[in-house]
């Protein structure tokens, strides 16, 4: 695997928690000296974030579509009738 | 931090368990909100969020003091009083549910909207790979077989390639914006 593939592999290992300790001191040891490999790992830290709201928004897609066929499919007419009925009140 | 789990449901179970979810516990949550002046649209938007919540908290291995259904409810509550703060009041919440966390950055910041936005656009298939390996529990096997790589060394490469191209995607547009020190 190409080095920076490597490097990649380390900074996730690095971020969830996975290095073994001395593993770990070597790398807060780079991470002191090399601006560069700081940056790598805040972006890489901002890919998870992006990940997981990701993940959210596609699970939020699944709701709004059991939404829909709670609502648009004849067979539950008397659900949906019955939460229409409590905003009426 | 994302984590990876063992043995999450897979996404056609989500769907059968968001409905029958959705049958026992949204008719108790559209009440509240009525009671608390919402409409039927914001019952649902408190609803769906509730559901994303509860399904993080399940693949994170939270142990619910109640039963899923009433944990829902919780999270519910505590999302509407995020979202309206001034009517703390009227949501009256018990112990357990005041104990219930909605995390700081469940609602994504405008920065991290826009390079959804964009990672989307550009990088569908590197979005569904790591997607599937971080959230779906798939093995690199299952996921090299499923998205069509020829090999688990080959899935597992493109794993870190994804996250390299992903990183720079986001350097650039940051860099852009002046901002990555948000």
């Amino acid at each position: 695997m190409r080095t920076s593939l490597n490097e990649i592999r380390t900074v996730e290992r690095y971020v969830d928690g996975s290095l073994s300790s001395l593993e770990q001191l070597s790398f807060e040891r780079q991470l002191k000296n090399d601006p560069a490999l700081r940056l790598n790992v805040f972006l890489q830290r901002k890919v998870y974030t992006l990940l997981k709201h990701y993940r959210r928004k596609n699970l939020k897609e699944s709701a709004r579509a059991v939404h829909d066929k709670l609502f648009d499919d004849p067979v539950n007419a008397g659900f949906k009738d019955s939460i229409l009925r409590i905003f009426k009140s | 931090m994302v984590e990876i789990v063992e043995h999450p449901p897979v996404e056609a179970q989500i769907a059968l368990d968001f409905e029958a979810l959705y049958k026992r516990t949204f008719p108790v949550v559209a009440k509240l909100v009525h009671k608390w002046n919402g409409s039927l649209d914001d019952a649902k938007d408190v609803f769906h969020d509730g559901l994303v919540l509860l399904y993080e908290k399940m693949q994170d291995g939270v142990q619910f003091q109640t039963s899923r259904e009433a944990y829902l409810v919780g999270i519910c509550k505590n999302l509407w009083v995020k979202k309206f703060s001034k009517d703390v009041a009227k949501v009256a919440l018990d112990e357990i549910e005041r104990s219930i966390e909605i995390p700081g950055d469940f609602y994504p910041t405008v920065n991290t909207q826009h390079l959804l936005t964009m990672l989307m656009s550009t990088g569908k298939r590197c979005l569904a790979l790591l997607e599937a390996m971080y959230f779906k529990g798939k093995s690199v096997e299952r996921v090299a077989q499923d998205l069509g790589y020829s090999g688990e060394h080959s899935a597992s490469v493109q794993k870190y390639k994804c996250l390299e191209k992903m990183r720079e995607q986001i350097r650039n547009k940051n860099i852009a914006y002046e901002d990555f020190l948000e």
